[in-house]
């Protein structure tokens, strides 16, 4: 043939509006990314420059912790020393180059225990302004800070690159009628997207987990060989500033113990990382906890500057498993992701009748146990109701505190009534898993179009609940498809098979049947997108009681090459 | 102006699964490519997200201006060609330009008779349809 042709799947390529507004909009994700990344680096760089700076010997004057008027992080250490250059003495107060402020007293402790007043040190000095000094070169964090802007940066860029360059190939590839080109096109370029959101999940759930769980879990482990002493509180208040979603709280309680041969100030209360965030939570620990209030505190035995105020276990540390979620989503999309995505077509030709007797009996799994349903819906209804849940309780607190949040109530109806249908969801699957269990043999195991296909059916449990038996094999089209975000299945049944409808008892507890495949149909097969699925249904109806329903799929391969030719 | 032909032997567009689907690809070009290569897919198309998988291949690199290379593929079990209310899945030989991606295609049924499995109105009673309840005799 001449080329210049040819047959169209439509056209896929953007309008020029749709070309503008993505550009547009990716457009801002990547100035706005490299904007972000340049500024983390050039402040990552003027860190690192320390490390480059001359040693000069110094004299610590003055050492202590200072508040710093930030109620995020109201504590730094503040150290001020002398050092001489050129002969000319200078005076610094810069501990490191970043800003060393916390919400931990501990921490900004440790830092001015290493420099007591009167005593020498070491320096860095800028060789470009001698009066710029500090006493400790630290890695630049800041670097691997300077990371998180790129991801604005990989879609910006990402996005233009697929509005420029992907989206005109697939539209010249779809005029230019090459069909096998796409082969696992889309597919090998989904299967990339799930490994980096895959790897994406594993790091952040990962990194949180130790954040949130691994760090105070093990902080609680080791504490419980602490050794508890009196202590007093020095000062408690409640902190509070503002966040991208309104106003944060925590309690700062700052209190004074004796150990080993000095006494020692810390406000750490407990492991766990996060405050509250509530007001009331907030004020309740500080009304526990008032000012020259009597206590006891933990402390480390081999390190008497490590101590907690409550070593017990409270359901806060909880809040630690929420990481995990994301942990093993991010390995399952992983490991996902790195599995094979090959068509299935069942075993081909040429298999001997002596070779299927092997397969001549196959017991069949139902898709889905009675234990797995229960967990799985357990599982969605508390994901579901753990988040509505947050949400209903600041309806509540409204409520209580006589400010009602009528917009915030109204809203929530709809999603608590979903989350009551789970419940009752985990209900109806906890007490349909005390159903009879059927269980479903085919002969063969491994039938084949044209074959006869013989069912047995018999059930464990008290097969007499069940008044009607409805057994049906039917083939069906699967086809998967995205709509915007969304991915959508449709089903459409080409051939169904009545097996068994009965109400008579002792047909309902046992029995078989048999049924014809026909030749002029199509077998099992599987593809990314597509199938064709052959199952049996098998439905049993017990009165005010969850139904017995179940679904077993049925592999039905090709026809045998002997049957195919003349 | 390019040429691109696939001769099949015999003139044949069904085939039985199973079968060795062969001809001649011949090509003739305007210009040096690197390479020619025909290949054996099948494809759905339909409500579904478009699967393709390339069954077979034969690359030749290099190509000159003009040529022609006889080919064989052996066809596997399935799938079959079949079209329903939602998928409809085809199988075809493609002689492709590489890099530029000019294609001549032909379209093959791959069934167990000549036209392709029509899914639609299959909603009918078995043949044979017989039950027989309580201890398996």
């Amino acid at each position: 043939m001449t080329i210049g042709n040819s047959s169209s799947n439509g056209d896929r390529g953007l309008s020029v509006g749709g070309r503008g507004c993505m550009t547009l909009f990716f457009g801002v994700f990547l100035v706005m990314g490299c904007i972000a990344t340049v500024a983390m680096l050039g402040e990552a760089v003027r860190e690192a420059a320390v490390w480059f700076w001359p040693e000069v010997d110094c004299t610590i004057m003055t050492s202590g912790v200072e508040e710093t008027g930030d109620d995020s992080e109201p504590y730094r250490p503040s150290v001020r020393f002398e050092y001489l250059v050129d002969g000319r003495r200078h005076e610094g107060t810069g501990v490191a180059r970043s800003d060393l402020s916390s919400s931990s007293f501990d921490s900004a402790r440790r830092v001015v225990d290493r420099y007591p007043a009167g005593s020498r040190a070491v320096s860095r000095v800028n060789p470009s302004v001698p009066e710029d000094a500090v006493l400790e070169r630290r890695f630049p964090f800041t670097i691997f800070i300077a990371f998180l802007p790129l991801i604005f940066v990989a879609v910006g860029g990402g996005g233009l690159y697929f509005v420029w360059k992907i989206v005109p190939r697939i539209s010249r590839t779809d005029r230019g009628a090459s069909i096998s080109q796409r082969a696992g096109g889309a597919s090998r370029l989904g299967k990339k997207i799930e490994l980096g959101m895959g790897l994406l999940f594993t790091a952040v759930g990962g990194g949180l987990s130790i954040y949130l769980l691994v760090i105070p879990v093990l902080g609680l482990a080791m504490a419980a060989t602490w050794v508890e002493v009196p202590a007093t509180v020095i000062s408690s208040n409640v902190r509070s500033w503002s966040t991208d979603d309104g106003t944060s709280y925590r309690a700062d309680v700052l209190y004074e113990y004796s150990a080993g041969d000095r006494s020692w100030l810390s406000n750490r209360r407990h492991f766990f990382p996060v405050g509250s965030g509530d007001s009331d939570d907030a004020r309740a620990i500080v009304d526990r906890y008032p000012e020259g209030a009597s206590t006891t505190c933990f402390v480390a035995p081999d390190d008497p500057g490590r101590s907690v105020l409550d070593r017990s276990f409270r359901p806060v540390y909880l809040i630690g498993l929420f990481p995990l979620i994301f942990l093993l989503a991010g390995v399952g999309l992983t490991i996902h992701s790195r599995r094979a995505d090959r068509p299935s077509v069942p075993e081909p030709l040429g298999r001997t009748e002596e070779a299927e007797v092997a397969v001549a009996d196959r017991t069949l799994e139902p898709e889905a146990g009675p234990v797995a349903k229960v967990i799985g819906m357990l599982l969605v209804a508390a994901f579901w109701n753990g988040i509505v849940s947050v949400f209903v309780w600041q309806a509540v607190k409204g409520l209580q505190a006589g400010n009602p949040e009528w917009f915030l109530m109204v809203f929530l109806i709809p999603f608590v009534l979903v989350g009551l249908a789970l419940i009752g969801g985990v209900f109806y699957t906890f007490l349909a898993a005390f159903n009879p269990r059927p269980t479903i043999t085919i002969s063969p195991g491994s039938p084949r179009l044209g074959t006869r296909l013989r069912v047995e059916w018999r059930f464990a449990g008290r097969a007499g609940r069940i008044r009607h038996l409805e057994i049906a094999l039917e083939g069906f089209e699967k086809a998967s498809y995205r709509r915007g975000t969304d991915t959508h299945t449709d089903r459409e049944s080409f051939a169904s098979f009545e097996l068994v409808s009965t109400s008579v008892d002792w047909e309902i507890a046992r029995g078989s049947a048999e049924v014809e495949i026909p030749e002029d149909t199509m077998h099992s097969f599987a593809s990314s997108n597509n199938a064709i699925v052959w199952s049996l249904f098998l439905h049993g109806d017990i009165p005010s009681w969850p139904d017995v329903s179940e679904t077993f799929e049925v592999e039905i391969r090709p026809l045998a090459r002997e049957r195919l030719l003349p | 102006v390019i040429t691109l032909r696939i001769d099949l032997d015999d003139d044949r567009r069904w085939y039985l699964p199973g079968d060795t689907v062969s001809g001649r690809a011949v090509w003739r070009l305007d210009e040096p490519v690197d390479a020619v290569e025909l290949r054996l897919f099948w494809h759905t198309n339909g409500k579904g997200t478009e699967d393709v998988e390339i069954v077979d291949s034969l690359r030749m690199e290099a190509a000159d201006h003009t040529g022609e290379r006889s080919f064989a593929f052996r066809l596997p079990s399935g799938p079959y060609s079949f079209s329903g209310s939602l998928i409809t899945l085809a199988w075809a030989i493609e002689l492709v330009v590489l890099p530029g991606g000019d294609t001549e295609r032909i379209e093959l049924v791959v069934a167990p008779t000549p036209v392709e499995v029509r899914l639609a109105g299959l909603g009918r009673e078995p043949k044979g349809h017989s039950i027989s309840f309580g201890k398996r005799s």
